[in-house]
């Protein structure tokens, strides 16, 4: 994926505690793909970073669709550890 | 602030991986109602995407919103109940007319919609940041087209990789 390296690594450095990686992916990422890009990068970040509270806070789960669908790559990856069905 | 609050709302804020539904019957059995818990929930959310996107642009977190004189509605839909989460929600078939428009007409509305629908407004007001900060529904699946600077595939990757950061299966 064009520039998935530092999309991440941008998402890694909002999410994180230490300026200056944020200030180095963000300056990458308007540099390289542009101020647009940047501020909708921005608002995806925080908008998962907040959307992500509501699930768990309000113990959602998944729909058996979207659970038939990733199995494969749940199981892959051990997402399954990250599921409300596993905290009491 | 009474504490059962500033206690929803720090592990909310700080912790939400580790949220439990042992932890949120605690806290709904005392003083706080499961409306209020929701609206807690909501607001802290409102305020992490709006916080964490200046923070990603570098700028000052906005100052929070003076408070108003009134009082709050009190509204509980006549339809809530319990559903597959922790906390009541509307299905589609019981939506009334105070909670008109909170869900899609042409789909089932996912479970993400449906989290808030114990306060219908805050299903409104969360998810038009979804629309500003994210994409608008329908554009959500529209692969055939791009509608931000960054393509959907990329849009994907960065809700990935925070949602794996915060532990957050959904």
């Amino acid at each position: 994926m064009p520039h998935g390296r530092l999309l991440v690594a941008f998402a890694e450095a909002v999410l994180g505690d230490d300026d200056d990686p944020l200030s180095r992916t963000r300056n990458a990422l308007a540099s390289t793909l542009g101020a647009t890009a940047l501020v909708d990068a921005a608002g995806v970040v925080g908008l998962f970073n907040a959307i992500d509270r509501i699930a768990d806070a309000a113990g959602i789960p998944l729909e058996p669709e979207k659970a038939a669908a990733s199995a494969d790559f749940r199981a892959a990856l051990d997402l399954d550890s990250f599921s409300i069905a596993e905290r009491a | 602030m009474p504490e059962p609050v500033v206690e929803v709302v720090h592990r909310v804020r700080t912790d939400p991986g580790r949220l439990g539904e042992q932890w949120y019957r605690g806290v709904t059995a005392g003083e706080l109602s499961e409306e209020q818990y929701v609206e807690i929930v909501s607001i802290v959310a409102h305020v992490v995407a709006i916080d964490t996107m200046a923070r990603g642009l570098g700028l000052e977190a906005l100052p929070l919103p003076r408070p108003e004189a009134g009082s709050p509605t009190r509204y509980r839909p006549p339809g809530a109940k319990p559903g597959g989460a922790w906390v009541p929600w509307i299905e589609p078939c019981d939506v009334g007319d105070s909670e008109a428009g909170i869900y899609p007409t042409d789909r089932p509305p996912a479970n993400i919609l449906k989290a808030m629908s114990l306060v219908p407004e805050e299903v409104r007001s969360f998810f038009d940041l979804v629309t500003n900060q994210y994409l608008p529904g329908p554009a959500m699946r529209d692969f055939a087209q791009e509608y931000r600077a960054i393509s959907h595939a990329q849009i994907e990757l960065l809700a990935a990789r925070v949602s794996a950061l915060n532990r957050c299966l959904y």
